[in-house]
């Protein structure tokens, strides 16, 4: 079920995700096409450079931005406005450590594969309507034309690869929204925990969501008899003589484990969502789609909605 | 302890078996070795507790596996024996006694079989043993005696005891050890039963023995089985007679017919002879005649039977036995010489023992005879002196007589100076009566030989009385003077009689004592041997026989020999005696008599046979039995942990195609491509267990890592298979990760350069080790050196070899500027590195894409070259060696070479853009290089060969 022993060590995995992000930009973007379609987007006037429409003036309006040339064709006196295009920053950040690059089932994409697609998808998706979006890669590089997924994929893919310790080196703008995607195994054990650098990141008025991506062997092992397990890098991390004793506590554990990174997520009244490798992406990118979109438009005040915490069974 | 049939030697060791439950739970709680999983979640489980209690069991077919191995190993250690044979009483002691002369040897195994039975019968029921033998043993100075009974023993003693003894080739000696035993009251009065271990011939004091033995203790005789191959035979004579010689056997009366073949061999032991021969049944002695050329007969040295192996089917032959060729110088006036009375006598006497030819002085030297025999003055002697004393030299040996003539024979062929005329006794003119013969001394060879009173001699003639005159006399007259002289000339001899070889001046020659001295003098003309001057009575032993009839060295208790008259003893054993012309064969057989009459045994003696080969030794079955299950157990591991090399084999596998395939893709390749089989691993499965089913022992010996390298061998792997369709670089697995994976991004840097700047489109790079891999199809091989790197193995360097020799490329880096001579040797053993030299400015690899002048790299270092390249690789370098770090310098962004500086321990982030340019365009020349070799060395020349063909 399980290979005994494989070498993906992370550069070779990496490469080997990037030499594979055309297809995956290709089913990004699929995917986000079949969600926009049953999508509203969210076209207001407001500060931009594109026309939006033309609107009899009304006492009051600012005589600048009345459109004489319209104005000359009739009687009336119209003033022309253009779309809103304050146009918000995301900062996608998926998380590709080591562990990422595993999979319990050879024939079965490695999570990496996924949170790639997640974040691409949800990238295109902004991008088409006009939002920027940015990967924490060392130059911060941003885009705002939905033709350079690629060029995002690969920055996405030089962005520091753990949460805990890269996170003191990425500067996200105020009230930007991070979006973090990626197992957090890196906080399974109990003395760390995501909360400090979310506390960092939420202080700057960022909104956020937190997408765990887990594999399914990650919530129910199903491992059986002596085993020694290793990490990646082949070092025994730990010896269980009879694993169906450990079954019971492992999925405890994961479950508290989870629940952490749930809780810090919800401190920090961000979205925290959850996708298994064996479930298809939609509903994970729908929820979070909506939640980005669909949050109170940013006029200082902060509305006490709460957030949509998903949580499928 | 008996089971059925089944014996156990040590029944106590069968104690063991109580200890099998406890091993059963030792070996049950032994679990098998822990697979190995990745699970980077486990993490989570750090910490948690272990419920030791379940820990999880060896399989029960291993539990069960492994105890029987334990079984069998406790049952072989108690040493089961199936059907044991009882010769004796299961108490008290034993006296064993074996038949340990001549006639032991022809049955010597069965006698070992037996005995090795009455060991084990006494270690079951824990008897000691007395052990006796038949055959004396040379003690003290001169003397034999039968040696002590040994005992008592214990059964393990005892068996040592009989392991040591041996047959030995002379006479038993029952009356001997009867008195003996006789002697031994404690013996007599302690044992419960006695055994004697012999034939069914009857031997003097045999009978009395058993009788004298029954009396005090049941007896159990024990004698070989009644099979037709088991009957004693003897070769009592041996004799040769005109035609080639006359064998004789005496052998117990035979019940059945019985076939049997003579061997007879020759000195350097080869087979000159064989001649079967049939036993008829009911006789007691055969006579065979086996008609020989004389040569042949000659060169015999022995004759035995072939399935006998005794020292009585042995029979020698020593110096008499070879027949010489005598010539009597006869004048070439005389007439018909077998008209003539003159030679009768001589005839007579010879003719039985050798061949006879008359003839003139010239013509018998032309044929070379061993012996001649002259009358008087030698006839025709004028010319031939020189030719007679040449041949006496060369070892020939002239025998001459008194002649009818009055006067003495005259020259320089005479043992002693003869004083003109004769003496002459007892005739009409003389007062004496004629003289006899005294007793011949002992420098004679004739010394031993009984004197008949009735030979008188009436005239002789007479020596001069020289200083020397009585070691030169064999044989005298009762006043002193002598009748037969001798003189050792160089190898040769001469004889004088001093009488006539008729019967005119004595009756010698017609007396018995003619011929017997004839017998003794015709072997001293021995044509190989040169005679020794000095005449031996006592002759030395030279070799002996033991009781199976092989020759060995004398050892010192064995005495000279002066008489062959007695049986052969300890002091006497048969064998070879005396030195050339005088060497005797003593001979057992001749010695041996009465085979026909079977022993009389006594009633109340029990008569068993030995039972051959029925008794099975169980233990090494057993023995046997653990290690077949313990190979099948390592079997069973081996594949089992084959299976789980291989998944991560697979593992590795399915990585670098899936690289490839993104490369197809990124490259907008058709994906069209040979279908993957998918049901290799299975296949593969299956081939390993045929591989090590075949050759378990050798997996054994080399425990695993031999099934995977002659997996990749025996068949194309799709690696091989892919690597042939689409060429692509390849680096040597060095065995440390972090430079494996430097290596691999550096040649995938350049493969993508390549690719967009030239018209060289590579496939991913890929990791080979000449131990596994076939290297024929990578153009270029980069080898980075690194501290740690795993040792090439023979046939990795073999490979390596003959890679260059037939045209690759490797590009050695020892990444690290400046190249240490000694370290670098360490790494290169055993491959044959060419003579390197620094690569010239205008090298080909500088011009063959950019324009360069240096090799770049991370360093700029020089670039070392073959110094004279194969002209029949077209002058390409096959070797190319530097230490620029090349592979860290062509790495494709620096993010990822960030990541390997730490990895690898080089500060290597100082590579400037300008530099890394450099180092690609170097890349891009090499690879150039190694995919077009010397062509784009002409392409420099094209301008110059344009003008010449006169553009």
């Amino acid at each position: 079920m399980v290979p005994a022993r494989n070498l993906p060590d992370q550069i070779a995995a990496a490469r080997s995700l990037a030499a594979r992000l055309p297809q995956l930009v290709d089913e990004s973007r699929r995917m986000a096409t079949a969600l926009r379609s049953g999508l509203h987007g969210n076209r207001k006037v407001g500060p931009g450079s594109d026309f939006w429409q033309f609107r009899p003036y009304i006492a009051g309006d600012p005589t600048g931005q009345i459109d004489w040339r319209r104005s000359a064709r009739s009687d009336k006196t119209y003033i022309r406005q253009t779309e809103w295009q304050a146009s918000h920053t995301y900062w996608i950040w998926p998380l590709f450590g080591m562990s990422s690059f595993w999979a319990s089932d050879a024939k079965g994409p490695p999570k990496a594969d996924r949170m790639m697609v997640i974040a691409l998808a949800l990238a295109d998706l902004l991008l088409r309507n006009g939002e920027t979006v940015g990967a924490f890669d060392p130059p911060h590089s941003r885009i705002t034309v939905h033709d350079q997924l690629a060029k995002l994929g690969h920055a996405m893919l030089a962005a520091p690869s753990d949460m805990d310790a890269g996170g003191n080196n990425i500067h996200p703008g105020r009230r930007n929204t991070v979006l973090i995607v990626g197992d957090f195994l890196e906080f399974a054990p109990l003395e760390r925990a995501p909360a400090p650098i979310l506390r960092r990141l939420v202080h700057n008025q960022n909104d956020g969501a937190l997408i765990q991506v887990l594999d399914p062997a990650e919530c129910t092992p199903d491992f059986a008899g002596r085993i020694d397990f290793t990490n990646t890098n082949d070092t025994v991390i730990f010896r269980s003589e009879k694993f169906e004793d450990l079954r019971a506590e492992f999925i405890h554990r994961s479950r508290k484990w989870r629940g952490r990174i749930r809780d810090a997520a919800m401190a920090s009244q961000w979205l925290y969502d959850q996708h298994i490798t064996d479930q298809s992406p939609s509903q994970t990118l729908l929820a979070l789609y909506q939640h980005i979109t669909e949050r109170p438009v940013r006029s200082g005040k902060t509305t006490a909605s709460p957030p949509n915490a998903g949580h499928r069974p | 302890m008996i089971f059925g049939a089944v014996t156990f030697l040590y029944p106590v060791l069968l104690a063991g078996l109580l200890l099998l439950p406890v091993l059963w739970l030792i070996i049950r709680s032994a679990p098998r070795r822990p697979r190995k999983i990745v699970f980077p979640a486990a993490l989570l489980l750090i910490g948690a507790a272990h419920n030791r209690r379940n820990a999880e069991h060896a399989p029960l077919w291993q539990t069960i596996l492994r105890s029987l191995i334990l079984l069998a190993l406790i049952l072989a250690a108690a040493h089961p024996v199936l059907n044991k044979t009882d010769y004796a009483p299961e108490n008290g002691a034993i006296l064993v006694m074996v038949d340990n002369s001549w006639s032991g040897a022809a049955h010597w195994p069965q006698y070992q079989q037996g005995m090795k039975q009455i060991v084990n019968q006494a270690r079951l029921n824990n008897q000691s043993i007395f052990i006796g033998v038949t055959a004396p043993e040379a003690t003290g100075a001169n003397s034999s005696d039968l040696p002590p009974l040994q005992g008592p023993l214990s059964p393990h003693d005892a068996q040592n005891a009989f392991d040591r003894l041996q047959p030995h080739p002379w006479a038993p000696a029952y009356a001997a050890l009867a008195t003996t035993i006789a002697d031994r009251q404690d013996i007599t009065n302690a044992i419960a039963g006695a055994i004697l271990l012999t034939n069914n011939i009857d031997a003097p004091g045999k009978a009395t023995l058993a009788t004298d033995l029954s009396a005090v203790s049941p007896l159990i005789v024990v004698h070989p089985g009644a099979e037709i191959h088991n009957g004693t035979i003897v070769i009592s004579a041996l004799a040769r007679n005109r035609n080639g010689m006359t064998v004789t056997l005496s052998h117990n009366v035979q019940p059945a017919a019985r076939q049997t073949t003579l061997v007879a061999r020759n000195d350097r032991g080869q087979i000159v002879l064989r001649h079967p021969l049939t036993i008829a049944q009911q006789t007691a002695r055969t006579r065979i005649e086996v008609p020989l050329p004389g040569d042949i007969a000659n060169a015999i040295q022995t004759v035995g039977l072939s399935d006998i192996e005794s020292a009585a089917a042995l029979f020698q032959t020593g110096a008499k036995w070879q027949q010489r060729k005598v010539g009597i110088v006869v004048s070439s006036g005389e007439g018909p010489v077998l008209l003539s009375d003159r030679y009768f006598f001589l005839d007579r006497a010879i003719s039985p023992y050798a061949s006879i030819t008359y003839g003139t002085l010239d013509s018998l030297l032309g044929q070379k005879p061993d012996i001649l025999v002259t009358t008087g003055t030698i006839p025709g002697l004028g010319s031939q002196q020189g030719a007679l004393a040449q041949w006496i030299d060369n070892g020939g040996m002239l025998v001459r007589f008194a002649g009818s003539t009055t006067s003495s024979p005259d020259d320089r062929f005479l043992p002693v100076t003869l004083r003109l005329g004769n003496r002459d006794f007892g005739g009409s003119m003389s007062w004496e009566r004629p003289k006899h013969l005294t007793r011949f001394g002992e420098n004679s060879p004739f010394s031993g030989l009984p004197v008949p009173e009735e030979i008188t001699v009436t005239r002789q003639l007479l020596a001069e009385p020289d200083r020397d005159i009585v070691a030169k006399t064999w044989a005298r007259l009762t006043d002193g003077t002598p009748l037969i002289t001798s003189i050792a000339q160089n190898a040769g001899r001469i004889v004088l009689f001093h009488v006539t070889p008729w019967a005119d001046w004595s009756n010698l020659p017609m007396s018995g004592l003619f011929v017997e001295i004839w017998q003794r003098l015709l072997p001293l003309a021995s044509p190989e041997n040169p005679s020794s001057p000095q005449i031996q009575t006592l002759l030395a032993p030279q070799s002996i026989l033991d009781g199976f009839g092989r020759a060995h060295q004398p050892d010192p208790t064995v005495l000279p020999l002066q008489t062959d008259s007695e049986i052969p003893g300890p002091r006497h054993p048969p064998g070879i005696y005396g030195q050339n012309g005088q060497a005797i064969a003593y001979n057992l057989g001749p010695y041996l008599t009465g085979l026909d009459v079977p022993v009389r045994w006594p009633d109340q003696a029990q008569i068993k046979t030995l039972s051959d080969d029925n008794q099975v030794d169980l233990a090494t079955l057993c023995v046997f039995l653990a290690f077949c299950l313990f190979l099948l157990d390592t079997l069973i591991l081996i594949i089992t942990g084959a299976n789980n090399r291989f998944q991560g084999h697979q593992r590795g596998k399915k990585m670098t195609k899936d690289l490839a395939k993104a490369d197809r893709n990124a490259a907008m390749q058709s994906t069209t491509f040979a279908a993957r089989p998918t049901s290799r691993p299975t296949t593969r499965t299956l081939f390993m267990l045929f591989l090590v089913s075949a050759g378990a022992p050798l997996i054994l010996a080399g425990l695993g890592r031999v099934p995977p390298a002659h997996a990749q061998e025996e068949n194309v792997t799709p690696r091989d298979f892919q690597a042939a369709l689409h060429p692509r670089l390849a680096y040597m697995e060095t065995g440390v990760a972090a430079i494996d994976r430097l290596s691999h991004a550096g040649l995938a840097g350049l493969t993508d350069t390549l690719r967009k700047r030239t018209a060289a489109d590579l496939a991913a790079p890929v990791m080979i080790n000449p131990q596994t891999d076939d290297l024929g199809f990578y153009p270029l091989i980069y080898w980075p050196l690194a501290e740690g790197q795993n040792e090439l193995s023979i046939y990795g360097r073999e490979q390596l070899n003959r890679y260059l020799a037939n045209g690759g490329m490797i590009l050695i880096d020892t990444r690290d500027r400046e190249v240490e001579p000694a370290r670098l040797r360490s790494l290169l053993a055993g491959i044959e590195i060419p003579t390197l030299a620094r690569a010239p400015r205008n090298h080909i690899i500088f011009r063959s894409f950019y324009l360069l002048d240096q090799a770049y790299g991370r360093f700029d270092a020089t670039l070392w070259v073959d110094a004279r390249p194969d002209p029949r690789l077209d002058g390409v370098a096959s070797v190319l060696f530097g230490g620029n770090d090349w592979a860290a310098s062509w790495v494709q962004t620096r993010l990822e070479l960030e990541q390997y500086g730490t990895a690898t321990r080089n500060p290597i982030d100082d590579i400037s853009p300008r530099q890394h340019e450099l180092a690609l365009r170097f890349g891009v020349n090499l690879v150039i290089y190694a995919l077009t070799g010397s062509y784009k060395g002409d392409q420099v020349h094209l301008p110059a060969i344009l003008e010449r063909l006169g553009r």
